[in-house]
């Protein structure tokens, strides 16, 4: 801003010296001499302004491009003095300009010690301010113009954490440019052509002085010449202009062997100098944005992936809860398990015996039943005998009764003498009818006694039978028991095989769930770690950005 | 009077005392393959052939069963002028009975064998005519 309104102020000066200017042409040469002169002094003054500027800025600039780009590689651990001597010695090979370069200065790492401390030499004013200044915490850098082995120079001051092998030592790092070289050179052209300018002046002026009266006709094409130059100080005035708003891409509009033209001839030199430094300082910072950003984003995907393994991790340690705990059931439910088949087995052994005993029951019964099948055989058979006994029996009695028949008979053929015979023969009659009823009903008992003794012989021989199969199933039974209970006894150990197991499995799963927590714990950690370390990223891209945009400010030649 | 009482499916038949030879038990009897069906068979009566009518299947169309109360009893059957011997076949042929009333008389076309009943302990007694026991026609088929 200062170098436009410079240019403004300048232009109105120089609007005012034409007007005087055309007026002396008119009027008197002397008058036109002077206001060359005029005019040579303020072209003269307003460049070296004008050059003190650009100078100033752009060795700010490449200053602090340097020392980001110090910061930047020093950034990620604290360097080694190797790495720092290394950098030191690229950043002054980047200063390649005379009298430039790199100062290190050794500093305590505590602010307080640091405050009277003198580092590794005296230190001169501009040091002392700029500890000053970064010991309080008010500025990240210090900068300023200051005097330097006798030169003005700009300087620049940051302060460094010292190489990892010395901890409780800090660094000053101090960039240095002499303004004074570059200044110089400008300088020296700007005199030359004013030199010219002023020669040119004197001789114009001998030369009109001798033909002032042949020569006035001539007026005209000198008042074209002057225009012409001007014009060619108008335009460089523009070029510089340009220049300072930050345009460096604009090329010199002339050249030529006159002093303006040499004049045009180093600005552009000038110029296309440091339009390189920026386009280089463009360059850097657009690659540290970048990295920044890959930087950034990787931080993020780390980020995510730690928080994704926490996630995990505490799903994991939920899972190793829940097999604890099924665990831990399944383990009761086994030592209860353990307890029942004991007790199923010695159910089974008091009921093996108790069908043992059963079966013995049950034989002696089918020997009972076998030997009472046998007494029924015999009483059948007794029976039978009586039954033969009966029927001889009732034969006697018939063979009496057909007797006392046929005794009665002729008893009345004959008549009254029969008589006595005939009362006989119906008694006897009536003895073989007695006898006949008793027979028939011994023979009736007889034979419901061997109907009864029948339907004992056939329930005896079921009787028999069932017993058969009830010691059938006893036996089975029995067989079947004692197989259960060798099943349950071999199940017993294994219950307890089991249950060891899962006692061995309980405390593996806790262990695990302690070594999952140990795992999210320090998921969380990093992720903390990560998020802060994302922050710093952040910002320092946010500080990349804005330095990009400064430099991005100027235009150069790609 | 004492009648023999012979049973035929819980009825009672008398037949006069004086009339029967015997009563003998009974045993297998010859047969006669083609006499008449009444005819059960030739007894051996004491070495001759004595015919026996069986009385079931005379009256009630049925042979005799073979009981031990089933008996012969050898009767001297009148025929104009001489006396067969001939046996009767009946079941229950246990007991004899004195009967001292009159037989209310009784003429049937169908059994001219009943000559009349009286009525002896509280049962119907039917008294068989032995001259009437067969129809001519069954006289002529067993004795000719």
């Amino acid at each position: 801003m200062r170098v436009a309104s410079s240019n403004w102020e300048r232009k109105q000066k120089e609007s005012q010296g034409y007007a005087i200017k055309n007026f002396l042409v008119d009027r008197s040469m002397s008058i036109l001499v002077l206001g060359t002169l005029l005019t040579v002094f303020l072209l003269t003054t307003a460049t070296r302004e004008m050059t003190d500027q650009i100078v100033r800025d752009g060795a700010l600039r490449q200053a602090q491009a340097l020392v980001q780009t110090f910061q930047s590689m020093a950034f990620s651990s604290k360097p080694s003095s190797l790495q720092i001597q290394n950098m030191v010695s690229k950043v002054e090979q980047d200063l390649k300009g005379e009298g430039q370069g790199v100062r290190l200065i050794t500093m305590p790492a505590n602010p307080f010690e640091r405050r009277d401390a003198q580092g590794s030499g005296p230190l001169d004013d501009f040091q002392r301010k700029a500890l000053r200044q970064l010991n309080e915490g008010k500025v990240p850098s210090f900068c300023g113009l200051s005097e330097y082995k006798g030169e003005v120079s700009f300087r620049y001051a940051v302060l460094l954490s010292g190489p990892e092998e010395s901890p409780g030592v800090d660094l000053l790092l101090e960039v240095v440019q002499p303004l004074g070289s570059v200044r110089a050179d400008i300088k020296r052209q700007i005199y030359s052509g004013a030199g010219i300018l002023l020669g040119l002046g004197g001789l114009g002026l001998w030369f009109l002085g001798a033909v002032f009266g042949r020569l006035k006709n001539l007026r005209d094409h000198r008042a074209a010449s002057e225009s012409i130059l001007q014009e060619q100080v108008q335009q460089l005035l523009s070029f510089v202009s340009r220049a300072a708003d930050g345009d460096l891409t604009s090329d010199v509009p002339f050249q030529g062997e006159d002093s303006v033209g040499m004049l045009a001839s180093g600005l552009s030199v000038m110029i296309n100098q440091l339009g390189e430094l920026v386009w280089q300082s463009q360059l850097l910072s657009r690659q540290v944005v970048s990295s920044l950003s890959e930087f950034a984003s990787s931080a993020l995907r780390q980020e995510s992936i730690v928080l994704e393994q926490s996630h995990r991790s505490s799903t994991l340690a939920k899972a190793a809860v829940t097999i604890l705990d099924s665990s831990l059931s399944v383990e009761s439910t086994m030592e209860s398990m353990t307890v029942v088949a004991e007790y199923t087995a010695t159910i089974a052994a008091s009921g093996q015996a108790g069908l043992e005993t059963m079966e013995w029951t049950m034989t002696q019964v089918t020997q009972s039943v076998e030997r009472i099948q046998q007494r029924l055989t015999e009483l059948n058979d007794r029976a039978g005998n009586i039954g033969g006994v009966v029927t001889t029996i009732t034969r006697v009695a018939d063979q009496t009764n057909l007797l006392s028949l046929n005794a009665s008979i002729e008893a009345e053929k004959a008549g009254d003498y029969g008589l006595g015979f005939g009362v006989v023969a119906e008694e006897i009659s009536r003895l073989a009818d007695q006898t006949a009823v008793a027979s028939l009903d011994i023979e009736e008992m007889v034979n419901e006694m061997q109907n009864a003794v029948a339907a004992g012989v056939e329930s005896m021989k079921q009787l028999a039978e069932d017993v058969g199969m009830g010691v059938l199933h006893v036996q089975t039974a029995a067989d079947q028991l004692t197989l259960i209970m060798y099943e349950v006894q071999q199940m017993v150990p294994k219950f307890e095989e089991v249950a060891t197991e899962i006692r061995s499995q309980s405390l593996l799963a806790d262990d695990m769930n302690e070594t999952i927590q140990d795992l999210e714990g320090v998921a969380r950690s990093s992720v903390d770690a990560i998020r802060e370390s994302n922050h710093a990223i952040n910002e320092l891209k946010c500080l990349a950005m804005l330095m990009q945009g400064e430099v991005e400010r100027f235009k150069v030649h790609q | 009077m004492l009648y023999l009482v012979l049973e035929i499916d819980g009825e009672c038949y008398g037949l006069n005392a004086l009339s029967v030879t015997e009563v003998t038990p009974l045993v297998e009897l010859e047969q006669i393959h083609e006499g008449p069906e009444f005819l059960a068979g030739l007894l051996n009566y004491r070495g001759r052939p004595v015919p026996v009518l069986d009385l079931r299947r005379m009256i009630k169309k049925k042979p005799c069963e073979k009981r031990y109360c089933t008996r012969i009893v050898i009767v001297e059957y009148p025929r104009t002028t001489k006396t067969l011997t001939l046996g009767l076949m009946a079941q229950k042929v246990v007991r004899s009975v004195r009967v001292t009333q009159e037989f209310s008389p009784m003429e049937l076309r169908n059994a001219p064998y009943l000559g009349g009943a009286v009525v002896e302990r509280g049962r119907i007694l039917h008294c068989l005519t032995l001259e009437k026991i067969l129809s001519p026609q069954q006289a002529l088929e067993v004795f000719g």
